[in-house]
């Protein structure tokens, strides 16, 4: 009997234990299973909390007067506030009370410190984001804010709302990633909203093209690279009109591939750089946006479109809310969790949107340093300069060191070593960091050029392609942001030495000679990340063309040269057109190409031809042949660029489709010839008929007969809505869409796309629809998480509630009271 | 009767410390449960009832003042690849687990101490 209940103890002592551990700490990637699924504290509290109370109160420490909240039926919350600063601290507590983990993930993110979050696995993004000398940057911009200066003040009225919110909520209103990851949220600092806006500059400027070109030079020359890598689109239709009713083309001949370039630059570019993918199709951010004179307008007022393509996720990158300072603001749109004000959107007056530049705003510099392996000191004109050096520590919750980097910086910027080679890099984005100025007053303008005025002024970087329309009939777009001057005009493609100081930047560009229209004779304006100035006009290099994209630009610039009554559902109907004018170029030449094959074409040959022959080359949803082009077109990348693969099969660069579409005019071009067949030399025709055979049979071998579903596009190329911690539960994964890549809804297929749709009409009283995908709750559990999903999936906005007074907005969703409270 | 009013009380103890202490409050309730009452391995069982009811009422007190419950297991799940069922199961056993084997520790211990016992 002892033994059998000294075993009944072990027993139990065994099962308490490890019970107790799993529940407490957990095992391997499972989270800590007592916190998880705690009823009252865990993931089911989510549940409790999906939904707002209808009326709350709350205090908010600095309010100098009462702020009333009312959410209108789609969740959006209208701030009607006494004073500015009381709106943007009522905007961080109602952006916390709703997207809480999304503020402090995408925080973390951005300043280097996501490891104390999710752990080990973001180190290399931590290191990646320090090594570029973001968070270093942001701090000394907080630094030099002027204390009484509206740039400073608004960021931490901002962080009093958002951690007054903080304040107010029990463990248990704690949004559902915290149990998961088991940890808590941090507290919110005004430098976030800097960290956050260094982040939006790296995703839209570090786009460091020269390493692209280098690495190309290493396998074909420099002739040939240069040619397939240009500075300037072959396609051209630029955003400052050119007088042009139609695109133009450049058909000048490619050079073809000669002899490596064997300089060390190149090849240590070459051996870093890998690519697998058929970069056309590959994700990307972009966007669009387009203004309508009245005169080109049903309704006589101008009309504006606005669509930002970047990382879809859940919950959405975008926040929608509406802001109400009576005399002195009323502006509705989009931000950013964390960006203490309207980024996208309209008053009563003006509406704006942007598209991305893609400005060259990165250049590098071979230093010559003392000590190949840890640098102290670095050459300049014959003199040396000290290295200097930033120790940061990573820190657990707990205080305790998790990582040290060790950063060395040049007068220019961060030096890190790649290969044998020394690099010192500069960035417009670390010299001059975004602040919430700009979107702050511009928001406050009542004419189109006014709000460009303002935001020239305050908005340094990222450059982005801004358009608005007022209501007095006027539209306008500017791409607007700080563009270095290279010595001797040069571009920014060449890797300087950085032992001449004369190598660097030489000052910016005039505001003058900045891309830009004002009402245009054409009576619109469009962007759609395409070259922003004719290179025929253009006096300075601006960027090169890897950072462009033209199709969509030539396929909204035909449907608004095609429609002189734009109504703001035809506006509407734009943003999803399913056609493609990439589409159109190649189809024509995709057939005539593999017709060449006649004398006896193989089956596959012929069943795919006429597959691609029957295609009304739009990107619906149901169509069965976009798939078997979209294939075709990416084996003929692979087989047409191999001539860039390394011995890993992997491209060390891909030129861009329109680059492609340029030496399908080219038949001939020794760029067509497959390395891999030896002696035998391939041509176009050769090619192209072999891709389209290639993507017919693997399609058919995967998905069945072309008549299957497998091969309706929107089974096939679905949009993804991913999670921020890509808990796939969370996400929302086969949306079915219309359009994809070249189209103006390049959503398909990939998790970037359309991330906020919206059509204003600037009459006597402003209408506005809009929509994102996803919802204005970040909780999981909630109604309003995903609830705009389908619409948007249908190509559908919602109608914009717009209230000027709050007793506008009857019977709100939700009523939130805050009062002043003590900090 | 009595061992289902026994079930009730220590259930709504739980259930209460469970809500303003967190997880870590079932298995110090059980323990205490089992030092209040002497009645061995009986006790163990209706400790982990006790626990089980307790995080189940307010699994349903969730469910019927907030959204839906289900769905949520259902993303839970996915996001954690484990069938749908599987973390409404585990709020409802792994509580029981936890009052079970603290209970069975104190009246181990009690045993082995008093080996007259019983």
């Amino acid at each position: 009997m002892p033994a059998r209940r000294n075993q009944l103890l072990t027993i139990s002592a065994i099962a308490l234990a490890a019970t107790l551990y799993a529940s407490g700490r957990g095992v391997g990637p499972v989270p800590p299973l007592g916190t998880l699924l705690d009823p009252s504290n865990g993931v089911w509290s989510a549940v409790g909390n999906a939904e707002l109370p209808a009326r709350a109160t709350a205090s908010v420490p600095g309010l100098s007067r009462d702020v009333e909240v009312r959410y209108d039926d789609r969740g959006v919350p209208h701030i009607f506030a006494q004073s500015e600063l009381d709106a943007y601290r009522a905007l961080g507590y109602v952006v916390a009370r709703d997207r809480l983990f999304q503020l402090d993930i995408q925080t973390r993110a951005a300043s280097g410190r996501l490891s104390e979050l999710v752990g080990g696995v973001a180190r290399a993004l931590d290191r990646e984001v320090r090594s570029l000398g973001m968070p270093r940057a942001a701090l000394a911009k907080w630094r030099a804010l002027p204390a009484d200066g509206m740039g400073r003040r608004v960021l931490e009225a901002y962080s009093d709302g958002v951690n007054a919110y903080l304040d107010a909520i029990p463990k248990s209103a704690w949004p559902i990633e915290y149990r998961v990851l088991n940890a808590r949220p941090a507290r919110w600092e005004p430098l976030n909203s800097l960290h956050l806006f260094m982040r939006m500059s790296k995703i839209l400027t570090y786009l460091p093209s020269e390493f692209e070109r280098y690495a190309a030079q290493a396998k074909v020359g420099r002739d040939a690279a240069t040619s397939v890598f240009p500075i300037h689109s072959r396609v051209q239709e630029p955003i400052q009109p050119n007088g042009s009713t139609a695109p133009w083309f450049d058909t000048t001949a490619i050079a073809a591939p000669g002899a490596p370039d064997t300089s060390m630059i190149a090849r240590t570019l070459a051996a870093a750089a890998r690519q697998f993918d058929d970069r056309e199709t590959a994700p990307r951010f972009a966007s669009n946006n387009w203004a309508v004179a009245p005169r080109r307008t049903r309704n006589g007022y101008a009309l504006l479109a606005g669509d930002p393509h970047l990382e879809l996720n859940l919950p959405s990158i975008w926040y929608e809310a509406h802001i109400v300072v009576p005399g002195v603001l009323d502006v509705y749109g989009v931000t950013i969790p964390g960006a203490p004000g309207i980024i996208l959107g309209f008053n009563h007056d003006v509406a704006w949107s942007f598209t991305n530049t893609g400005a060259d705003v990165i250049d590098f510099y071979q230093e010559t340093v003392d000590d190949s392996l840890l640098p102290t000191q670095y050459r300049v004109d014959g003199s040396w300069k000290s290295v200097v050096r930033d120790v940061e520590v990573v820190r657990d919750e707990r205080g305790n060191a998790i990582a040290v980097d060790t950063m060395l910086y040049t007068h220019r910027g961060p030096l890190a070593k790649r290969g044998n080679l020394w690099l010192s890099m500069r960035w417009i984005a670390l010299e001059n960091p975004l602040d919430a100025t700009g979107f702050v007053q511009a928001a406050k303008a009542t004419t189109a050029r006014a709000y460009l005025d303002s935001m020239a002024r305050y908005w340094p970087t990222p450059a982005q392609n801004m358009i608005a329309a007022d209501r007095g009939g006027s539209i306008a777009i500017r791409s607007t942001g700080r563009y270095p001057i290279r010595p001797n005009r040069g571009d920014g493609l060449t890797i300087r030495d950085g032992s001449n100081s004369q190598n660097d930047w030489q000052g910016d560009w005039p505001l003058v000679q900045y891309p830009q229209a004002v009402d245009p004779p054409q009576g619109y304006l469009a962007s759609a990340n395409q070259e922003p100035i004719d290179p025929r006009r253009a006096a300075e290099y601006l960027g090169s063309a890897d950072g462009y994209e033209v199709w969509r630009a030539l396929q909204i610039n035909r449907l608004l040269r095609a429609d002189s009554a734009v109504t703001p559902d035809a506006m509407r109907g734009f943003q999803t057109d399913p056609a493609s004018v990439r589409a159109d170029l190649w189809m024509q030449a995709l057939l005539e190409a593999t017709a060449a094959d006649t004398v006896n074409p193989p089956k596959s040959l012929r069943e795919a031809r006429s597959l691609l022959a029957s295609w009304d080359r739009r990107y619906t949803k149901e169509n069965h042949q976009a798939i078997l082009f979209e294939t075709a077109l990416g084996n003929t990348t692979r087989l047409l660029w191999d001539e860039l693969e390394d011995s890993t099969g992997g491209r060390v660069a891909t030129p861009s489709g329109d680059v492609t579409l340029a030496l399908v005019r080219q038949p001939n071009n020794a760029w067509w010839d497959d390395r891999a067949t030896g002696d035998l030399h391939e041509d176009r025709d050769a090619i192209l008929s072999h891709a389209l055979v290639m993507a017919y049979d693997t399609l058919v071998a995967r998905f069945g007969p072309p008549s299957g579903d497998g091969w309706r596009w929107e089974n096939v190329r679905p949009a993804r809505m991913n999670h921020l911690l890509q808990l796939r539960g969370f996400s929302a994964l086969g949306v079915g869409v219309q359009g994809g890549f070249g189209t103006l809804n390049p959503s398909a297929g990939t998790g970037y796309g359309s991330s906020w749709r919206m059509v204003v009409e600037l009459g006597p009283n402003v209408r506005a629809w809009g929509i994102y995908p996803g919802g204005q709750s970040g909780n999981p559990a909630s109604a309003r998480y995903r609830d705009r999903i389908a619409k948007w999936s249908n190509g559908e906005l919602d109608s914009l509630r717009v209230p000027s007074v709050a007793a506008d907005l009857t019977s709100p969703r939700f009523f939130l009271r805050l009062r002043a409270g003590t900090s | 009767m009595r061992a289902l009013r026994d079930i009730v009380i220590v259930a709504a103890v739980m259930a209460i410390a469970t809500r303003f202490l967190g997880w870590w409050a079932v298995p110090i309730v059980a323990a205490l449960a089992a030092l209040w009452d002497r009645s061995a391995s009986a006790g163990a069982t209706k400790l982990a009832v006790a626990a089980a009811v307790a995080w189940g009422v307010l699994l349903l007190l969730q469910a019927v003042f907030g959204s839906s419950v289900t769905a949520l297991a259902r993303d839970v799940a996915t996001s954690l690849g484990v069938p749908a069922p599987v973390p409404i199961v585990l709020t409802i056993v792994l509580p029981a687990i936890l009052a079970a084997s603290a209970a069975g520790v104190v009246a181990g211990v009690r045993r082995w101490r008093s080996p007259a016992a019983n």
